[in-house]
């Protein structure tokens, strides 16, 4: 029986010459070509072009990677460029939160006024929705909390006003002597009531933040937990009812350090 | 084998296709290692196994499509047959000849013609995968295909020749 040329579609020649057929279409196209010379040459070339671009360029596969892409040197230029961003801010704080157990909405202090969802539940849809809305209505509606978010202060004046949001003992650390000062404040809506996060910067581009909040369950002993998470390094602990977490994407036994520094001086307050 | 390791192992590829696309070798590695960093700082644990390698091109030849708007790159395939740099460093002497003939042939090809030929034909990838990384219907990718490979079958054939410039 001749085959219709018109039951053949260049589509069928392509998937011919990529092998990607099903047996029965590829003896139908096969029969089709053993009547079509012209078409024949045509696929044949497609086919030589194919094998000579895969032959040919096989030996860049072949090449030494340049130490500029390979992955330790990409890795410490992606830490380099991380907490760059408020994004990636928002990305930090959300995990610190998670490392505290809880859901949460932002609202930003100081510079930016953004106010960003960043939310971490285990709730979805309409459900995690209402309550990140209950959460930042407890939280923005608090005289304290609404007054700071309209001023300009500086971090050093805010103590007091922190101190009094957040319901708990707290002073905004000082880490001049490790190298970082107080770039902004922002206030985090979580499910367990306000948290703040300070935003740390160094001279040399390094960034740090630390998320404070009241705790609902007392500290289990002295423990500071270490965690490692995109790139970041993290650590987490409980003081006087008072959650803490840092998180730099510096050297962790630089953190650590810091973190110590941060618990003995909240201890003394 | 996680997120991270399947991109490393990607790399000699992603130079592979950057190489098709731009044609220089210092051109084509700053694309990939522009596009390593980006994705590095993109990748989250929701990314599986299985995506990660047309997500990783993706970003690539998003990369690359930016950079010619800033013009960072100019695409470097061809200026002259006697001096066009070759993107093989190969050993063999015929498949560098070889090379200077497909790097010509490439240059004959509009971007969007040579990007799909390269991704079906080197790298693999299914016509809807395409389709996907590019954005376009398979429809499409097909008609691209096929312009794409009877130009190169032309050139071969030695009814084209590329014109003196560079192709963007």
């Amino acid at each position: 029986m001749k085959l219709k040329s018109q039951t053949i579609t260049d589509d069928d020649l392509h998937a011919f010459v990529d092998g990607v057929l099903a047996p029965d279409r590829h003896r139908i196209i096969e029969a089709y070509l053993a009547q079509h010379p012209a078409q024949q040459r045509r696929i044949a070339g497609w086919q030589a072009q194919s094998d000579e671009l895969r032959s040919t360029l096989s030996c860049i596969i072949e090449e030494p990677l340049p130490p500029e892409l390979t992955l330790t040197h990409l890795l410490a230029t992606q830490r380099r460029r991380s907490f760059s961003g408020l994004g990636q801010q928002l990305r930090v704080a959300a995990g610190l939160l998670l490392a505290l157990g809880v859901g949460a909405t932002t609202g930003w202090l100081g510079r930016s006024g953004i106010n960003s969802p960043a939310t971490s539940s285990n709730d979805t849809g309409v459900t995690a929705l209402r309550l990140e809305t209950n959460a930042a209505y407890q939280v923005f509606s608090n005289p304290s909390i609404s007054t700071m978010m309209k001023s300009r202060s500086a971090p050093e004046t805010t103590d007091h006003t922190l101190w009094r949001a957040l319901g708990a003992k707290f002073k905004i650390p000082d880490l001049t002597p490790a190298g970082f000062s107080v770039d902004r404040i922002a206030w985090v809506a979580t499910t367990h009531g306000p948290a703040a996060v300070v935003m740390y910067g160094s001279t040399d581009g390094q960034r740090l933040l630390l998320l404070v909040r009241k705790m609902d369950v007392p500290a289990s002993g002295d423990h500071m937990s270490e965690a490692h998470v995109n790139g970041h390094s993290q650590f987490t602990w409980i003081s006087h009812g008072v959650g803490f977490s840092v998180a730099s994407a510096g050297a962790a036994t630089t953190l650590h350090h810091i973190a110590n520094q941060i618990r003995a001086d909240e201890r003394s307050l | 084998m996680n997120a991270i390791a399947t991109i490393e192992a990607m790399i000699p590829a992603l130079r592979r296709y950057a190489r098709g696309l731009l044609g220089s070798v210092q051109d084509a590695d700053d694309l990939v290692h522009d596009a390593l960093v980006d994705a590095l700082g993109k990748l989250n644990p929701k990314h599986t196994l299985n995506d990660v390698q047309p997500w990783m091109f993706t970003i690539l030849r998003n990369r690359f499509i930016s950079d010619q708007r800033r013009a960072k790159h100019r695409v470097n395939v061809v200026l002259d047959e006697n001096t066009a740099e070759m993107p093989v460093n190969c050993p063999n002497q015929d498949q560098g000849l070889q090379m200077r003939d497909l790097s010509l042939g490439l240059a004959t090809l509009q971007l969007e013609q040579r990007e799909v030929l390269l991704l079906i034909t080197v790298e693999g990838f299914t016509y809807a995968e395409v389709a996907k990384m590019l954005d376009i219907p398979v429809g499409t990718v097909m008609s691209r295909l096929s312009r794409a490979r009877d130009r190169l079958n032309d050139f071969m054939d030695g009814k084209t020749r590329p014109r003196l410039r560079s192709v963007l």
